[in-house]
């Protein structure tokens, strides 16, 4: 099962970063300017070292710490999933980013003056939301060692709190899926009136 | 970090695996709902450029997604959050690989329509 979980992640890390390099893609052709692989690549880079993460990072770090005790490994484990749950959502967070901003170049012909897309404003968002993310998840883990290591939790307790976590995370998948979603309409909307 | 410790304590108590199911299939039914509509509004957009230009409509992506749309209910009755991961990981799985597969077989019209909105925005 465990290894069943692993393929699955590895597979909507892959996925979503394949539509994202589309999407980001299709933004910069929509922009004017001409795209040079480089997205592929960080995208083809980044998933590779995540596969790696996931398949081989158990036993490298087993050779330094003891992972065969069920409370490290619980630990270790969620950890993971929470940093993998963390990375689907930055890709999901950058995915609605380009989404809405293609969204606005599609409408360019007429667009309501003075009125801007909080979530498309220059470069400064695809930097802050991952950041504020990663930053979300670095936060939260370091909470849980802490408490663990205060309080003695044990791994019943590990595997409620690092559950809360995908909830957490659960609540900005559904923010940005619908933003797509709506976006998404908008864009058809437009498309059909138009003619494309 | 000791302020984040009664959180955790609270959160260590409090969110049971009850809490956790109901909480999941909730989250769960909220975004395929979402991820039906953008999917199916991405193969209206992938169809209406193949109107565009004299291409037959899309068939089999469609039939696919409404079998996901007809097993997301099926996340009501998952009995455990092994159950929620598998019809997620088949359900998600078949839209992300409905999206995947339409952006590889329509990248020409997606392209094209890019590159036109890249030219009249380089106009305007």
């Amino acid at each position: 099962m465990y290894l069943f979980i692993k393929s699955m992640a590895l597979f909507w890390t892959l996925a979503e970063a394949a539509i994202l390099v589309a999407v980001r893609w299709g933004y910069v052709l929509a922009s004017g300017g001409e795209e040079r692989a480089r997205g592929i690549t960080v995208a083809a880079v980044g998933t590779a070292f995540l596969g790696a993460l996931l398949f081989l990072g158990e036993p490298l770090l087993g050779r330094f710490l003891d992972l065969d005790a069920r409370l490290p490994r619980s630990l270790y484990r969620w950890g993971l999933w929470n940093f993998f749950c963390t990375v689907w959502v930055v890709l999901e967070g950058c995915i609605m980013i380009y989404v809405s901003r293609l969204g606005r170049l599609l409408r360019a012909a007429a667009p309501p003056p003075g009125k801007r897309n909080a979530f498309s404003s220059g470069s400064a968002s695809l930097l802050l939301l991952p950041a504020a993310l990663f930053l979300l998840y670095l936060c939260y883990q370091a909470g849980l060692f802490h408490a663990v290591d205060r309080h003695g939790l044990g791994v019943r307790s590990v595997t409620a709190v690092s559950l809360f976590y995908i909830r957490i995370c659960g609540l900005f998948w559904i923010l940005f899926e619908w933003v797509v979603a709506v976006e998404g309409i908008r864009a058809y909307r437009v498309l059909k009136r138009r003619g494309a | 970090m000791d302020l984040l410790d009664p959180a955790f304590l609270w959160i260590a108590a409090r969110f049971t695996p009850e809490a956790y199911m109901v909480s999941t299939k909730v989250q769960g039914l909220v975004w395929s709902l979402a991820d039906l509509l953008l999917v199916f509004v991405f193969l209206r957009i992938a169809d209406t450029l193949r109107e565009g230009q004299g291409a037959p409509p899309i068939r089999w992506r469609y039939a696919l997604l409404a079998a996901t749309a007809l097993a997301t209910p099926l996340l009501l009755f998952a009995a455990s959050s092994r159950a929620i991961l598998l019809l997620e990981s088949l359900i998600c799985g078949v839209q992300f690989l409905i999206l995947v597969a339409t952006l590889v077989l329509e990248r020409a019209r997606f392209l094209g329509l890019a590159r036109r909105l890249g030219r009249r925005n380089d106009r305007g």
